[in-house]
């Protein structure tokens, strides 16, 4: 029998490949003694704080000004067609989760690719957005806007996205389906559109909870745009600009504990506890395994910031650290979704030739294999080590710089022990986790 | 695999049974299967009362490029297309052409070639059948007729280097979910026994392979990509084992 040529997305959204364990134990202890090295480095020659100035970075150049613009408009173009066609396709395609574009699209490209490119290359999702594009059309600026209860201003509603894509992606059994996706999808848009014309773009943004997630992550980046320059700066001192007010916070926590949940449900543990139930008690019991790690993840980095707050006396240290968290939520997602791009994502290219399942090869590149040995399990290992490592480090590093910044270096560094033993935690558990 | 594999098991049930029986002429029955196989009964006709009914032999010869050329040497039965079946009519039937057990072929011509086949001896058996595929029997047992075959220049057999075996019953997998250890290259032997029909999926490979409920069925992993690969019941939809290739 000859099996299907094409890669299957199963169960997560994702399936295939994941990667051979690293020595686990040792790697863990390895990272600890890093972070802990570090952070005494930093209390003997990090006495101020550095980041803030970095972060202003220098213009790159008239032309490159105008090579970014060029290429925003591209993004919005591209964005726009992009995202109709895999609507569509999800809509009347082939309603499996092979031979249609809408999964790997969602899950890999948008959730994966996006993200990692920000990091790269600053907050692109803001050009490549549809909901950007068409947020901006429907807002009627003759209407007098109405105000929004104050919850909805401060953007609580942005963990509605975030949340429902992780219980699709991790939790429902049948969130791969290009049918299921699509229909969340144009719900999405039209509630946010709605908001955008009732009460401005300006307030919908704020309840766009993936562009404010791809946007906090951009703040790594070392480059970005300011007043229609591009700018270039040490890559995570951005980090040191980024407010994060607490829905911000909790996205990131939220996301963080999703990226983990992923991980653990790739255990033997969590496979044996769902082995022998299918449909909605498998969404049931992933539901609660995914809630309980994402509150796990939250309640961990709030009682550092309750405990740390109480040494400086600070009202709302959640808030002021919350910046550190992106570098950890970018190292949770490289090293668990770096072979995920690389490898799955493959399967975006053969579908784009095809993306109705109408026999169309538009590029020439349909039914092209997936190369499964593109990257070597070895340098997927030493990515995950280096990607989670150097995650927490800049975390450190971040959470120190913003101590210095408020308080005496003495204090700071008493502020900051309950949240070394956070990253200390998240790392040990990261790595576990990524070796499965 | 599985209702062949079955097949299978009912032909030996029936050779062995003429083996054993080798002058009982006189039985009249017109089942060939044995009872503990009630839904597979295969009914036959028999033509014990013919004065000369139709005979049957097989020559196979290898090319030695791991192609063998089957020629079927036929009295007294006219063959006719066996797509799509047709009503049973007297003196009217087609050949089905297994290999060492395994149907490989149903066919209205007198030749046949069979490719790809692995080096080394292979059985080779023909048996005449009605146009609606039943068998036509002769003394109790189908009248066909088979030949050993020696292959060379074909495909190199190999023996898997690791074999594993996996259990899904009452809807969860007995023991738990395993992970079974290979190394690149290795030839991979993964059987899994089922009590409901369902599908495995292995990730990556990209190996589908079908569950019968009560049988086994065997998955050859190649292990040429390098990873942990979970395996899946496409109906149940949870996973079955992981392998790691390393």
């Amino acid at each position: 029998m000859t099996p299907p040529a094409e890669l299957v997305l199963l169960a997560h959204g994702v399936g295939g490949r994941s990667d051979l364990p690293i020595p686990e134990w040792r790697a863990a202890w390895g990272a600890v003694v890093i972070l802990a090295l570090s952070f005494a480095v930093l209390g003997r020659l990090w006495p101020k704080a550095l980041l803030r100035n970095a972060a202003e970075g220098r213009h790159l150049g008239i032309g490159a000004d105008r090579l970014a613009r060029l290429l925003g408009v591209v993004a919005v173009v591209v964005g726009t067609v992009l995202s109709t066609v895999v609507l569509s396709a999800g809509l009347v395609g082939p309603d499996t989760n092979v031979s249609n574009i809408a999964p790997v699209t969602v899950y890999v490209i948008f959730w994966v690719g996006v993200p990692l490119s920000s990091a790269l290359l600053g907050d692109i999702w803001r050009a490549f957005s549809p909901w950007e594009a068409l947020g901006r059309l429907v807002e009627a600026p003759t209407r007098v806007l109405r105000p929004v209860p104050g919850l909805v201003g401060a953007g609580w509603p942005a963990l509605i996205p975030v949340g429902a894509f992780l219980w699709l992606e991790l939790a429902y059994h049948d969130g791969a389906r290009p049918r299921v996706l699509a229909w969340a999808g144009i719900t999405y848009t039209v509630c946010l559109l709605a908001l955008a014309r009732r009460s401005g773009w300006g307030v919908a943004r704020r309840s766009e909870g993936f562009g404010v997630l791809f946007g906090a992550v951009g703040a790594v980046s070392p480059l970005y745009r300011s007043d229609g320059r591009l700018r270039i700066r040490p890559p995570f001192s951005g980090l040191a600009r980024l407010e994060t007010p607490a829905p911000v916070v909790a996205i990131l926590l939220m996301a963080i504990g999703g990226t983990a949940f992923d991980g653990f449900s790739r255990t033997r543990f969590w496979g044996d506890i769902l082995t022998g139930r299918s449909g909605w008690e498998a969404t049931i019991v992933n539901t609660v395994g995914l809630a309980w790690i994402v509150l796990l993840v939250g309640l961990a980095y709030h009682l550092a910031c309750r405990v740390g707050g109480r040494v400086t006396g600070d009202q709302n240290p959640a808030e002021r650290f919350g910046a550190s968290l992106v570098p950890i939520l970018l190292g949770y997602s490289v090293a668990h979704y770096f072979s995920l791009l690389l490898l799955e994502g493959q399967a975006f290219r053969s579908l784009l030739s095809d993306p109705y399942g109408l026999g169309w090869n538009l590029f020439g590149t349909l039914g092209d294999p997936i190369h499964w040995t593109l990257v070597s399990t070895t340098v997927v290992g030493w990515v995950q080590l280096v990607a989670i490592v150097v995650g927490h480090m800049a975390a450190v590093v971040a959470a120190h710089d913003r101590a210095v910044e408020a308080w005496s270096p003495t204090k700071a560094i008493r502020s900051q022990y309950p949240m070394l033993v956070v990253m200390v935690a998240y790392t040990m558990a990261a790595l576990v986790l990524v070796a499965g | 695999m599985g209702i062949l594999g079955r097949c299978v098991l009912v032909a030996l049930a029936v050779l062995a049974g003429a083996c054993g029986s080798g002058e009982g002429g006189d039985q009249s029955s017109t089942t060939t299967a044995d009872h503990d196989h009630d839904h597979e009964v295969m009914e036959g006709i028999a033509l014990d009362g013919l004065d000369h009914p139709p005979t049957v032999e097989v020559a196979a010869e290898s090319d030695g490029a791991g192609n063998v050329v089957v020629a079927v040497t036929l009295t007294g039965i006219e063959l006719v297309p066996a797509d799509p079946p047709g009503d049973h009519q007297p003196g009217q039937g087609h050949l089905h052409i297994s290999v060492d057990g395994e149907t490989v072929a149903m066919t209205s011509h007198a030749v046949h070639y069979l490719t790809g086949l692995a080096d080394g001896h292979h059985e080779v058996a023909v048996r005449l059948s009605a146009n609606d595929h039943r068998d036509y029997l002769f003394g109790g047992s189908p009248i066909g007729d088979s030949t050993m075959v020696m292959v060379t220049g074909g495909t190199v057999p190999k023996a898997p280097d690791l074999v594993f075996a996996v259990e899904v019953s009452d809807g969860t997998v007995v023991g738990g979910v395993q992970r079974f250890e290979a190394m690149v290259g290795d030839l991979i032997e993964i059987s899994v026994t089922s009590d409901v029909d369902d599908e495995v999926h292995l990730h990556a490979y990209d190996m589908t392979v079908h569950l019968h409920a009560g049988s086994t069925t065997t998955l050859l992993v190649e292990g040429t990509i390098p990873g942990v690969f979970e395996a899946e019941l496409h109906g149940a939809g949870y996973r079955v084992f992981e392998l790691q290739v390393s």
